[in-house]
Formats: structure tokens, C-alpha cells, sequence
């Protein structure tokens, strides 16, 4: 799992460019929209293999990304062994830690996203689709092992981001424990859904795979409302009825406005 | 003025002759508008029974040249050339109209034989066309009239109907959708295969002036594929099937208002929309996000 970020934006863009750029077609002119290329891209984007992502250097015994980050791989014990160590501070902190570390991850990989987008794809970052710049954010932690993430922009238009995670690294890591543990990846969609909208957001895991359920489900919204989606969830709401709960309240709010 | 012709005509049953009768029936038989003209023939035109006997797509008949060419010939008459629908003539075996005949004989015979040729000459498509009137034409034993019938009502006249499908004459009229649909397109084995024959195949003089024709199509007839100066081999090459990452970058036609350099490359081709406006993004960042009401 790559937990070291990239030394500075600079050099991530100087690996990309050494690892993933084509000379004789790419530009690097900034687009208002996705260049029309046939053949070779600009830049290649499928790189997320382990044998294309990951480069293990034998000299210095170190293993980076194609991103130039420092990786290290570990098993399940890194994050029982992060977590015995959180719950020495108090159990009821352990998520709320969880929390902090996935959103202040993913708000420093954000820093390195809009660059590495607009480098990779020859265009502007507003300018880009929201679903393929989701995607590209993380796709990186795919290739690392941090599972599939699905999301569902269908009731983007009302507040509402539905995102699905299957194979956790979490719950891989700390198996059946009958409650709700991803809170480290509702940081990380928090963190990154704060920084597209230039607002403070928040996320909650609705439903766990720790839990009993075939995959994890995350709601990102406004705060307020994710503190309504939580107490709902510990109520034992099933995620369909929280769902349309926060529908049928958005519907009242713009049926009767202030 | 009429009506004072008709107040003195005395109220008195006429007398008509029969003769006169004859040529009112006659009148009735008579096209409009041919009054004055020399009387039709009641046989159709041999020119169009020779065509329709025939069929539309069998061999024309042969004319007094081609007696006289077989005459000339020192050849043996056992080739004749039957124009079909392809470039080539195809060389077909034909017996010889009048092997026996000597030349001045054949000279003597040949306004008589000319018709009993046409009429010999197998048809190369399989499709044996007598010469014979169509039941559709009255016989002249139909249309006489019996001069000595002493009843004024005749019987019905048989009349012949107007020949509404013009193009059984004209085999240059097939439109390209018809033509199209006799080819097993879905390569299906259960489907028999294109006859060799086809039914809209023209020969002759017909196909060399169809073949001449179809360059020229007319520019608002949906049944013809618009590709213009293009040739197959230009349409074809202008998709990269092989997915060759060497070859010419072909754009997409779904998008619009590129930049100069994609622009250059979509002049290249033909089916690439250029100058319509660029069509809307509704899921980038920027929209999307502007969309959304997080309170």
C-alpha cells in the first residue's frame, strides 16, 4: 500500500512525464476539452497493473509508484496494529481518527490530482468530466489494493453522492467485527468531495462489509444531513430508507422554501 | 340555336343504317383523341410485342443486321455474342438461323425470316419468351364486329388495360434498394445463394447505357448511396480497421469545435461534421458542481 505521498507536485509530474508520456504526439497544451487522439495518447493511461504502477528499485531496496510515492507493502496486521494503538486513546475515538487520516490523505492527494489530470489528459481540470476525474483519483488506490470504488452521481443534483467500496482493505484487515469500520475511506471521500465542491462536507458508511454486508456504502453530503444518515444507521436503518429519507427531506425544503 | 335544331327535328323514330352503326362501334374502339388519325391497328405494335413476348431481360431480337452480319462472316456461325449485363459479352452457342440457304435465297427471305429469327434465337437466361400476342391484348377475331348481326347491342368489347407497371420496359428504372435486397447481406448459409441470373439483370444495349447512367445519379434519390467521387477503396481507407497506431489519427465525428490541429485532421475527412457548435458538457467538474445544492 502506498502511504507516502509524493516528495512535491514537481516531481510527480516529472515521473509522469518520464514513465507515461508519448514525445512524438503529446503536447502538454492545456484544452478546454479531451483531445481527439487515435492510436497512441499523449500520455498512456492504463498503467495500473502491479508491474506498471509499482517499480522496485534493488539498489536502494525501495518500492515507488509510477507517481514517484514511496510505497510499502504490508498485510493486514499494519492496520489491527493502527487501530490496537488508536483504541489505546479510547474506543470511541478510534473512528473519529480513522476519519481525520483518510481526510487529510486524500486532501493532500488532491493536490497532486488536479496537476496530474491536467498533465495526463491535456486539459483543464473544471473542463473534465466529474465521473473520470473521480476515477482517476482512484484508480492509483485500486492498483494498491484499497478495492473497487463505485460512485453513484445520480442524486448529485440534490446533495447526495452514493458511493460503493468492495473489498475493503479494512474490513480485509480486521474481518467480521459486527459494526461499521471504514470510517479511514469515509475520510478519504470527505476529504476529496470537500475539495471538488470548495466546501465542507462530510461522509458516513452507512453499510459495512464488516458488518455482514456484500459491500460498504458511503453517503458524502452536507454535514448536517450526515449526522442525520448516521443516527439513522445506528437506528438501524437499511440504506434504502435513509436514502429516501434525505430525498423526501430535500423534497420538502424546495417545496416550501424559506 | 341548339335547342331550336332540336324543337324542329320531327318526333319520329330515325333510321339508321347498319353501316353507320358499324362505325359508331368503331368510334367506341377508337382512343380519344386519335379522330383523324389513321386507324390503330387491332394487333399491338410489333416492336412492342416483340418486347414483351421476349421478356424484359432476355436477349433482344435479332434484325436484319445481324442476318447480315452472319452472312458476311467467313467464321463458322456456331458463336454469337449475347449481351448481358457485364462488360465482357458473353459467348453463347447458337445454332445457325439458315445454315442451307444460299445468298441470294437469304436475300429473298430475309424480310420474311427476320421475325421467325427473333423468334428462334434461344434465350441464354433460361427464360423461353414465345412470341406471342398476351391475353391482355384483344386478338382481332375479339374485336371484329359481326357486320351481319341484325341486333344493335354488341357484346362487350374487351378492352386492354392501361399498363400502369412502366417499368417492365424500362430495366435502367430498378432502384438500388431492390437490387440490394437479392444479396445475402447477413452472409446466412440457409439463404440460396444469389442466383447467377438475376431477375433485374439487363442485357444488351440496356445494361451499356445503365452502367452509363449510374455515375450520374440523380442527387435527391434516397435509394442511392451518396458517395459521390469516392471510390471503396478511399472509403475503406479512411478507417483504421487494423487499429494500426502508425496510421493517420482519425477524429470522431460526435465532437465538436476542436482546436486548429484536431480541426486539420478532421478536414481529412469526409464524414467529420465541421462548423456546427460544440456540443454541451453537462458532467464536468465545473458543471456539475455548480449544480449541486449541498444545503
Amino acid at each position: 500500500m502506498s502511504l507516502e505521498l509524493a516528495r512535491s507536485t514537481q516531481q510527480t509530474l516529472e515521473h509522469i512525464i518520464e514513465r507515461l508520456r508519448h514525445a512524438e504526439v503529446a503536447d502538454d497544451h492545456r484544452r478546454d476539452h479531451l483531445r481527439i487522439v487515435t492510436g497512441p495518447q499523449p500520455y498512456r493511461h492504463s498503467y495500473y497493473s502491479r508491474d506498471q504502477f509499482l517499480f522496485f528499485d534493488a539498489c536502494k531496496g525501495t518500492i515507488q509508484t509510477v507517481y514517484g510515492q514511496r510505497a510499502f507493502l504490508t498485510t493486514g496486521n499494519f492496520f489491527r496494529s493502527l487501530v490496537e494503538v488508536l483504541a489505546g486513546h479510547g474506543d470511541s475515538r478510534v473512528d473519529e481518527l480513522l476519519e481525520k487520516i483518510g481526510r487529510n490523505w486524500s486532501e493532500a492527494m488532491f493536490r497532486d490530482l488536479v496537476p496530474r489530470v491536467e498533465q495526463e489528459f491535456e486539459i483543464q481540470f473544471d473542463k473534465m468530466s466529474l465521473g473520470m476525474v473521480i476515477q482517476t483519483w482512484w484508480w492509483p488506490m485500486r492498483a494498491c489494493g484499497w478495492g473497487d470504488c463505485h460512485v453513484d452521481l445520480r442524486h448529485s443534483r440534490k446533495g447526495l453522492v452514493r458511493i460503493e467500496v468492495r473489498e475493503s482493505a479494512l474490513v480485509r484487515a480486521m474481518g467480521q467485527v459486527g459494526r461499521p469500520i471504514c470510517s479511514w475511506y469515509a475520510g478519504m471521500f470527505a476529504g476529496i468531495f470537500s475539495k471538488l465542491a470548495r466546501r465542507e462536507l462530510s461522509a458516513v458508511e452507512v453499510s459495512c462489509a464488516a458488518a455482514g454486508a456484500d459491500r460498504c456504502v458511503f453517503l458524502v453530503g452536507n454535514p448536517a444531513r450526515i449526522r442525520d444518515a448516521r443516527q439513522a444507521r445506528d437506528e438501524g436503518s437499511s440504506v434504502e430508507t435513509i436514502i429516501e429519507r434525505w430525498l423526501a427531506h430535500r423534497a420538502e425544503r424546495v417545496s416550501t422554501p424559506a | 340555336m341548339a335547342s331550336q335544331n332540336k324543337g324542329e327535328r320531327p318526333p319520329r323514330e330515325l333510321v339508321v343504317p347498319e353501316t353507320m352503326k358499324i362505325a359508331a362501334l368503331l368510334a367506341e374502339l377508337m382512343p380519344p383523341g386519335s379522330a383523324g388519325q389513321p386507324a390503330l391497328p387491332l394487333t399491338p405494335p410489333k416492336d412492342v410485342a416483340d418486347e414483351v413476348a421476349a421478356g424484359t431481360f432476355s436477349a433482344p431480337a435479332l434484325q436484319i443486321e445481324d442476318l447480315d452480319d452472319f452472312e458476311a462472316d467467313a467464321a463458322p456461325p456456331d458463336l454469337v455474342s449475347v449481351g448481358v449485363s457485364h462488360d465482357e459479352p458473353v459467348r453463347a452457342s447458337v445454332p445457325p438461323l439458315l445454315p442451307e440457304v444460299s445468298e441470294p435465297a437469304a436475300e429473298a427471305s430475309v424480310p420474311m425470316k427476320t421475325s421467325e429469327a427473333s423468334n428462334e434465337v434461344p434465350d441464354t437466361h433460361g427464360s423461353t419468351a414465345p412470341t406471342t400476342v398476351p391475353e391482355s391484348f384483344p386478338t382481332a377475331s375479339e374485336l371484329s364486329v359481326p357486320v351481319s348481326a341484325p341486333s344493335l347491342e354488341l357484346p362487350p368489347t374487351p378492352v386492354p388495360p392501361p399498363r400502369s407497371d412502366s417499368s417492365a420496359l424500362e430495366p435502367s428504372a430498378v432502384g438500388v434498394g431492390q437490387f440490394l435486397r437479392h444479396l445475402n447481406w447477413s452472409n446466412d448459409p440457409a439463404q440460396p445463394p444469389l442466383p447467377t441470373e438475376s431477375p433485374i439483370a439487363m442485357s444488351g444495349p440496356e445494361a451499356r447505357s445503365t452502367a452509363q447512367t449510374v455515375p450520374q445519379s440523380k442527387p435527391h434519390d434516397p435509394e442511392l448511396v451518396p458517395l459521390g467521387n469516392l471510390s471503396l477503396a478511399g472509403f475503406f481507407a479512411l478507417v483504421n480497421w487494423t487499429n494500426d497506431p502508425q496510421r493517420v489519427k482519425q477524429p470522431r465525428r460526435a465532437d465538436y469545435g476542436l482546436d486548429e490541429q484536431t480541426l486539420s485532421e478532421a478536414r481529412k475527412n469526409p464524414f467529420y461534421v465541421i462548423g456546427k457548435p460544440r456540443r454541451p458538457e453537462r458532467d464536468s467538474v465545473a458543471e456539475v458542481l455548480a449544480e449541486i445544492s449541498w444545503d
